[in-house]
């Protein structure tokens, strides 16, 4: 078997090169770190050879997580075959690492991507001269209009190490190198500004606007989440009617057929109800996908974080963690794995630890369904949860810093930014598939075992199958759990098991209110306040267990874990708390007392608690980076100081 | 003169790079080294980070960083 492996900078079009190759779909977009895993996958047409996608890097130094990947993935598995992925315009930064890769003795074939676009700019690309500095073969391709790439597949089978009587082979020291880079750069391809260019330095002046910059980027937010909600209203209520009907339907033939009554339950009311009242969210979650992409794929992401960095410096994060905050609305588990090209330890740590505070795809949902049921689908209360999540984002990485030792807060950040691209409509397209593939994935099975289980426990109790909802195991869970529920308003056992559900995917949260108060949610909370406060749990709690997993895996340390999980869980507790109080407040309740006391109790509990397992710790030295034990040298003088 | 010194859409070119060893990493990695010539193109809101044009590569850097860079 072969393996091929694609090396290049970051943001040179690896894995569209590798989407076009595999015909498989891996996320790609315009910024730099995309891809921050090794992904593998056979060629389209032929099984013999495996081709392996890796991240993004400019040379051996590797300093962040995503590199240091490549590097060690380089050394240990010496690949067949490297296809060096060379971005045309930026020719002399690309050759820095084709030099470094021409030395490691394996066969090597370059790929000058975007051949498109110096097509369109009318540029001549002296492709020769490459095999004469290099000693290896070339390919102009564009992984995007899929040009060249059968040729590019004819030429790896016959592919052979760098000629030593190469041009490169006969300069010995690292100055003379980049002199002749740059010397043969410029002969190879003479760019003058080319259009793309121009019309990003246009678009710049406007979208990176120092006064207007901001509302811009607040605007495109606030039109990304109004529209999709205004758009998807009404196809949403559509096909919500079209499976009732279709439901109701299939029960009384069902019963007509003779099937026995729980059968008709089982299959109707929880099964299918449940999936049709998350399905009817399909139109919803693919808009919200659609406007997503394009700011990923456009290279607006990396502006965004060149506009943010400052306003997120003073919270404790920085411009870095902006993009694995974007990427969170779509989905949390996306942007915890993108915040490993974030270079900072510690805000590293601090963004995943956050990121579930913005609202996912899931909870969109559930916040949808909410203002459809409370608010007469006003979208506002969906966009307002956005915002929430920001703020929440912004203070707790503020209070996290407090914990942490100043001198080591200190990140740099570099971003680049793009020439500005147009989204190609067949990858927007794919995009969309793929998120609607993994959607009924996922509802056909976290949120079908979630709905069988909730469906045995509502019908079963001690006594055996009845249909009295008094008697079923789920009543006596629900009624237990529903006081730790009481302070936020609403503490009763149906919203209790909704949560407890939410645990494994938050869209379970709306099939557990339609299987067992059967869409008749009015009667569970007492006034709008409560609704909000449950909306505010439902934010700032984990979104799902496979975030909950991917947490686990990005923070590497069991304590983090522990505390990101029981952090989350808290805040949205106190916040749900909080907001219910100020209900209160308005209506006047004799509880109010009591209230306002567990959340004195929680919030000083909260802080000695954070106190006692951090700030006496030493966290942030650099003699014990590697665990987050403390070393008892350094415990020592922290107590001196 | 420092780099953050330096005035919107001027040109300079740089003499000393004191920043931190990962940030000259990164930065060379991009190709901004001793001798390049760089030019400011913008500056964020609260004017802070500042955009660079650098042989056609356009990158931000925050000021506390630029401080540590000497251009002439």
């Amino acid at each position: 078997m072969l393996e091929v492996c694609l090396v290049g900078n970051p943001n040179c079009g690896k894995t569209s090169l590798f989407n076009a190759l595999t015909g498989t779909y891996q996320k790609v977009g315009n910024w730099n770190g995309v891809t921050t895993e090794v992904k593998k996958a056979f060629l389209k047409n032929d099984k013999s050879i495996l081709v392996v996608d890796l991240p993004g890097i400019y040379s051996f130094n590797a300093i962040s997580q995503d590199e240091k990947i490549v590097v060690e993935y380089l050394k240990s598995n010496k690949p067949s075959v490297i296809i060096n992925v060379v971005d045309p315009l930026n020719l002399k930064r690309s050759f820095a690492l084709t030099s470094e890769l021409c030395k490691l003795n394996v066969p090597i074939i370059i790929a000058v991507n975007f051949y498109d676009e110096i097509v369109k700019n009318n540029l001549k690309f002296h492709g020769e001269k490459i095999e004469e500095i290099f000693g290896c073969r070339h390919v102009l391709v564009s992984a995007k209009k899929k040009v060249n790439i059968g040729q590019l597949l004819k030429i790896i089978k016959t592919s052979k190490t760098p000629d030593k009587s190469a041009e490169l082979f006969n300069i010995n020291s690292q100055e003379n190198l980049k002199i002749f880079l740059d010397k043969k750069s410029v002969e190879i391809l003479k760019i003058n500004v080319t259009r793309g260019e121009l019309f990003t330095q246009k678009a710049d002046r406007i979208l990176l606007n120092k006064y207007f910059g901001i509302p811009i980027f607040v605007l495109v937010i606030f039109i990304n989440y109004y529209l999709s909600f205004v758009l998807s209203k009404g196809l949403i209520d559509k096909i919500d009617l079209y499976f009732n009907n279709f439901c109701n339907n299939t029960a009384t033939n069902m019963l007509k057929v003779g099937l026995k009554p729980w059968i008709v339950s089982l299959v109707v009311d929880s099964v299918m109800k449940g999936f049709a009242t998350v399905l009817s969210f399909v139109p919803q979650i693919l808009l919200l996908f659609l406007f997503m992409t394009i700011i990923e794929e456009s290279g607006y992401a990396s502006r965004i974080s060149f506009l943010l960095d400052r306003f997120f410096r003073a919270f404790g994060l920085g411009g870095k963690s902006v993009i694995p905050l974007v990427l969170s609305c779509g989905c949390t588990v996306t942007g915890l794995t993108a915040t490993r090209t974030i270079d900072g330890v510690y805000e590293r740590r601090r963004t995943a630890i956050l990121s579930p505070f913005l609202p996912c795809g899931a909870k969109t949902i559930v916040f949808a369904w909410f203002s459809n049921v409370f608010f007469n689908g006003n979208p506002l209360i969906t966009t307002s949860m956005y915002f929430m999540g920001i703020l929440f984002v912004a203070f707790f990485g503020k209070l996290l810093t407090l914990f942490e030792r100043k001198s080591y807060n200190y990140n740099y950040f570099l971003v680049e930014l793009p020439t500005l691209r147009m989204p190609s409509v067949s990858n927007v397209m794919k995009v969309l598939y793929e998120k609607f593939k993994d959607f009924i994935y996922k509802t056909g099975t976290i949120i079908f075992g979630v709905s069988v289980v909730l469906w045995m426990l509502t019908n079963f109790g001690v006594k055996g199958y009845s249909t009295n909802i008094e008697n079923s195991f789920l009543y006596n869970i629900g009624n237990i759990i529903k006081y730790i529920f009481v302070p936020l308003g609403f503490g009763n056992w149906q919203s209790s098991v909704a949560i407890i559900s939410g645990i494994f995917a938050k869209e379970a949260v709306i099939e557990t209110f339609e299987l067992i108060a059967g869409g008749n949610v009015n009667v569970l909370f007492s006034n709008v306040f409560s609704v909000y406060s449950f909306m505010c749990f439902i934010l700032l709690s984990p979104p799902c267990l496979t975030a909950i997993l991917t947490m686990k895996k990005e923070l590497k340390s069991k304590k983090w874990f522990v505390f990101s999980i029981v952090f989350q869980f808290v805040v949205g507790y106190v916040v749900a708390l909080i907001i219910n109080l100020i209900g209160k407040l308005f209506c006047l309740q004799i509880n109010l007392i009591i209230s306002i006391l567990v959340a004195i109790i929680i919030i000083i509990v909260g802080i000695i608690s954070i106190k006692y397992t951090f700030v006496n710790k030493c966290l942030n030295c650099s003699l014990c980076s590697k665990g987050d034990k403390p070393c008892r040298k350094n415990l020592e003088r922290n107590t001196t100081l | 003169m420092l780099l953050s010194q330096l005035k919107l859409n001027y040109q300079a070119t740089i003499i000393n790079i004191n920043c931190q060893e990962a940030l000259k990493n990164r930065l060379k990695d991009i190709g901004v080294e001793i001798g390049t010539s760089i030019k400011l193109v913008r500056t964020a809101p609260f004017n802070d980070p500042l955009e660079f044009c650098c042989n056609g590569i356009y990158f931000a850097i925050r000021k506390s960083d630029c401080d540590k860079i000497e251009v002439k």
